[in-house]
């Protein structure tokens, strides 16, 4: 996994199963995942605990930051948990990613006083704060609205050019998944299309990718002609 | 900070009416724990001191000539006969005080001497009991100079002291002439100088008390005592300390309060235990209810743990998150508990005391009693942290992450 993918995939495809494999947190019937030649069935659960600590960033459908710490708070937890202590050395990283995903003014906010698109930023940053080789979304932007949802995925490019991090989501939005380098195609739990987006540019990608019915694709297409 | 402090305490600092509320519960339960166990003890403490703080703890007589006779119990043993009920003189009593006073467990040692005699008025005869004591050292066990309601102390020569209900009955007063019949046959005449009230109506009503050498030649003993008596630092010891003396000197029977009044320890030891019951009972209750609360909370909070173990938190640090809560709740709560407890006390002692000026009984803050209480309260309340724990320990992150 050196190259920045999404894979898009229809409902019980075995989507979230999968990044839950992926992610150290479930583990498979059958079969193995390797990270840096490390197995993870191998593992125990302390071990895979601070690999998901020190390796991945997750980002959730829903946000799933905690309501009773403040934005930067929830930021540093992921340090909190690797230092074993609640330390702020990383205070000032916290505050960088917090500006990265354009959350300056409110750094010490609580997090219920947060918008949901603010909320989901919030829980971004949290991914990147001890700096993973792999960032894991599952539908980030389900709960956001289009706006939303295009500055969050512009965000993702930005941190997958600036910080070279390899972002893998789950989506079955086809307009997303036109944006993204790779796209592996789920159904019924098996690989269907895996095929590379980058070697096409924009207006082949969306209509190789997008399908008739994506009304947005075909608004944003538009958009993209008159700019 | 230990993350898992700083999460605990975060937890409990914002489901603020929920902590509140549990803490209320610890307190009142270890309030209600400190109160009963303060006045339990009080109240015994107080019923002893009635009982014995003025009187002997441990004392020893000379063994008669009958007791010297006993021998092991046989087949073929036969006792028959009349006793002496005299009191026998004890022999070398000087060399036994001074053996007595090398303990460091008594706090007063009497030499007296006892005997029976009777008062005649109006051709009614009372039995009163004669006490001689050394006027220098009966202080230490009856403190009688402190205790006269007529009259004064003084009780040489040919002067005695009476009880207050022996002169009420007899329509008595200082300074009244009165005469005693000895069983020989004898009489002699002294002079009531004062009249003490020792709580105890038996002594009020039958003791006469007069120097121990005026004693000794009415009775007939010379220069020999009948009876040493001794208070204990330590009143529960009595029993050791009888077994100690009694080992240590011959040709005695040594005797303690504790032997002579087994029913009233018997009802002591009852209320203790009933006493101990209830605070049990209070205590499970605690921690029953600190348990509840916190599973509740593991509950409310599966999606945070289910958030914070994706992002790499040990299932460990996980279940020390709620035993942390635990202990917190449990060492505040014991802690206004017990201050709580100790304002009950001072509110009863304060409304006790209202109507009379003196509190109904005195009741004594014993601070290793509250110490005890709030760390077993402490304690439990960890332990009552431990099923939620586990509980949390063992939530899996995929369904919480999958159920939002």
């Amino acid at each position: 996994m050196v190259q920045p993918f999404r894979q898009r995939c229809y409902s019980g495809s075995g989507k979230s199963t999968l990044l839950n494999i992926l992610g150290a947190l479930d583990q498979p019937t059958k079969g193995d995942v390797y990270f840096n030649d490390r197995s993870f069935s191998k593992m125990t659960q302390n071990e895979l605990a601070d690999f998901r600590n020190q390796n991945l960033g997750f980002i959730f459908q829903f946000h799933h930051l905690l309501p009773e710490f403040s934005a930067i708070e929830n930021v540093l937890i992921p340090t909190w948990i690797k230092a074993g202590r609640g330390t702020n050395i990383k205070a000032a990283r916290a505050k960088e990613l917090l500006e990265l995903v354009g959350l300056k003014d409110f750094i010490k906010s609580k997090v219920t006083n947060l918008s949901g698109g603010q909320q989901q930023r919030v829980a971004i940053a949290r991914a990147l704060i001890n700096d993973p080789a792999i960032l894991l979304g599952d539908e980030p932007t389900g709960n956001l609205d289009s706006e939303s949802t295009d500055q969050v995925y512009g965000l993702f490019r930005t941190i997958n050019e600036t910080l070279g991090t390899t972002l893998l989501i789950v989506t079955h939005n086809d307009h997303i998944a036109a944006k993204s380098d790779r796209v592996i195609e789920l159904a019924d739990g098996r690989i269907s299309r895996d095929y590379l987006n980058s070697s096409f540019d924009d207006e082949e990608a969306f209509l190789k990718v997008a399908p008739v019915y994506c009304k947005i694709c075909q608004h944003m297409r538009v958009e993209k002609h008159h700019l | 900070m230990m993350f898992e402090w700083k999460v605990a305490t975060r937890f409990l600092k914002e489901g603020k009416g929920q902590s509140i509320f549990i803490l209320l519960g610890i307190s009142v339960g270890v309030a209600v724990m400190v109160f009963l166990n303060t006045l339990i003890s009080g109240l015994q403490e107080d019923l002893i001191n009635q009982t014995v703080g003025n009187s002997a703890h441990v004392w020893l007589t000379g063994q008669s000539v009958f007791e010297q006779q006993i021998s092991e119990m046989g087949e073929d043993n036969v006792v028959a006969g009349n006793a002496d009920p005299r009191p026998v003189q004890l022999n070398n009593w000087q060399a036994m005080i001074e053996v007595l006073g090398e303990r460091d467990d008594l706090r007063g040692i009497l030499p007296l001497v006892e005997g029976n005699a009777f008062y005649v008025n109006n051709s009614v005869a009372t039995p009163v009991i004669i006490k001689g004591f050394d006027s220098q050292k009966a202080d230490a066990i009856y403190n009688i100079t402190t205790r006269i309601t007529t009259g004064n102390s003084n009780y040489d020569g040919n002067n005695l002291l009476v009880g207050h209900t022996f002169a009420t009955d007899n329509e008595l007063k200082p300074g009244d002439i009165i005469k005693l019949n000895l069983p020989s046959g004898s009489s002699q005449s002294f002079v009531i100088s004062g009249i003490f009230d020792l709580g105890n109506s038996a002594v009020n009503s039958s003791w006469m008390v007069m120097d121990l050498s005026r004693a000794q030649k009415l009775l007939g003993y010379g220069n020999e005592v009948t009876k040493i008596e001794m208070q204990v630092k330590e009143i529960f010891e009595a029993e050791n300390i009888d077994a100690s003396i009694d080992n240590r000197l011959d040709h005695v029977v040594v005797d303690n309060w504790i032997e002579s009044n087994s029913s009233l320890l018997t009802a002591l030891q009852s209320q203790s235990a009933s006493s101990i019951m209830i605070q049990v009972f209070v205590l499970l209750a605690v921690t029953l209810g600190i348990s509840s609360v916190l599973a509740v909370s593991v509950v409310q909070k599966s999606k945070q743990l289910g958030i914070l173990k994706a992002m790499g938190t040990k299932s460990g640090q996980a279940s020390r998150i709620f035993l942390l809560q635990g202990s917190i709740l449990g060492i505040i709560g014991s802690l206004i508990g017990a201050a709580f407890g100790i304002g009950l006390v001072q509110m009863f002692l304060w409304g006790t005391s209202l109507s009379t000026g003196v509190p109904l009984f005195p009741l004594s803050i014993q601070p290793q009693n509250i110490l005890v209480i709030a760390i077993i309260s402490s304690l439990s309340s960890t332990i009552a942290a431990f099923v939620p724990a586990n509980r949390s320990s063992k939530l899996n992150p995929v369904e919480v992450i999958r159920n939002g």
